[in-house]
């Protein structure tokens, strides 16, 4: 099991490297065929997180996985909402903004949690050590 | 917990223990003597040493090589840092990344670091990087686990 989700981390990193060297592409070029093709958020997501998770090893991978599931659910869930209420147009001016929005507040409140377990740890260690 | 002590004729030191429960603290004791009554075979240029392990601090592997680090010297392993740790186990030697293994007898204190990593400092000094992943195993080995559940 452990294998399979070690298989799983290297693939989505080797996605992620691509995805971001395709954004880096995008914006060189100016080909807006391809976040047409490959979904604009995504992009950024996905670039973003690679940036924290692979590179400066910010954040944890169970957690980088859980923070791009909840900001998709909630970006879309937001945004249906705009649509049922301002119509089309509701959906294309919230998208963007909405998406960003959402991701830092996510990352935000999980670098928060991940920042309090890690201090937790530490002074429990420090406690037992000194009992010592 | 009661200690006795007992002078006898005997050519080796024998340590009893005699219990009702096994307890983190009792664990821990057995550990450190276990930890004491080991050597191992260490190599420092073209000499080969019996070093005791509790004279470790820790171990680390660099570029598919194994280093054990002393207060004043560094030794060279033939074996792998895994072999050396089952070698270890139930001793008070655990792994804190990838590449490296501290005595727990010889650490200090922990610091916490911005990316989720922790500091380890040791009793000569030496501030070694624990990384996220092992941090349970660090807990497990001074009992904290047990006294959470």
């Amino acid at each position: 099991m452990k294998t399979l989700f070690a298989w799983l981390q290297y693939a989505l990193r080797l996605i992620s490297c691509t995805m971001l060297v395709l954004v880096a592409y995008w914006l060189i070029s100016g080909n807006d065929a391809i976040p047409v093709i490959f979904f604009p958020q995504l992009f950024g997501c996905i670039a973003v997180a690679t940036l924290l998770e692979f590179v400066l090893e910010l954040i944890p991978f169970k957690t980088f996985i859980l923070w791009l599931i909840t900001a998709f659910l909630a970006h879309y869930a937001l945004s249906f909402g705009a649509c049922i209420l301002f119509g089309w147009i509701g959906l294309s001016l919230s998208g963007v903004a909405i998406f960003t929005a959402i991701f830092v507040i996510i990352f935000a409140v999980f670098t928060y949690i991940s920042l309090k377990r890690t201090k937790l740890n530490a002074k429990q260690i420090n406690d037992k050590l000194n009992q010592k | 917990m009661k200690l006795t002590l007992e002078q006898t004729e005997c050519a080796e030191t024998e340590i009893f223990i005699r219990y009702a429960t096994m307890s983190n603290s009792l664990r821990k004791l057995i550990d450190e003597l276990r930890t004491q009554q080991l050597t191992i075979e260490l190599r420092q240029g073209n000499e080969i040493f019996a070093v005791a392990i509790d004279d470790i601090l820790y171990f680390e592997s660099v570029d598919k090589k194994t280093f054990a680090y002393t207060s004043n010297a560094v030794y060279e392993s033939a074996k792998s840092l895994q072999a050396i740790l089952t070698l270890l186990e139930n001793t008070s030697f655990v792994r804190i990344s990838k590449s490296c293994a501290i005595n727990v007898a010889e650490l200090v204190s922990i610091t916490p670091l911005w990316n989720m990593r922790y500091e380890a400092n040791l009793t000569n000094g030496e501030k070694i990087i624990v990384n996220r992943h092992y941090i349970g195993e660090l807990k497990q080995k001074l009992g904290i686990m047990e006294e959470q559940k």
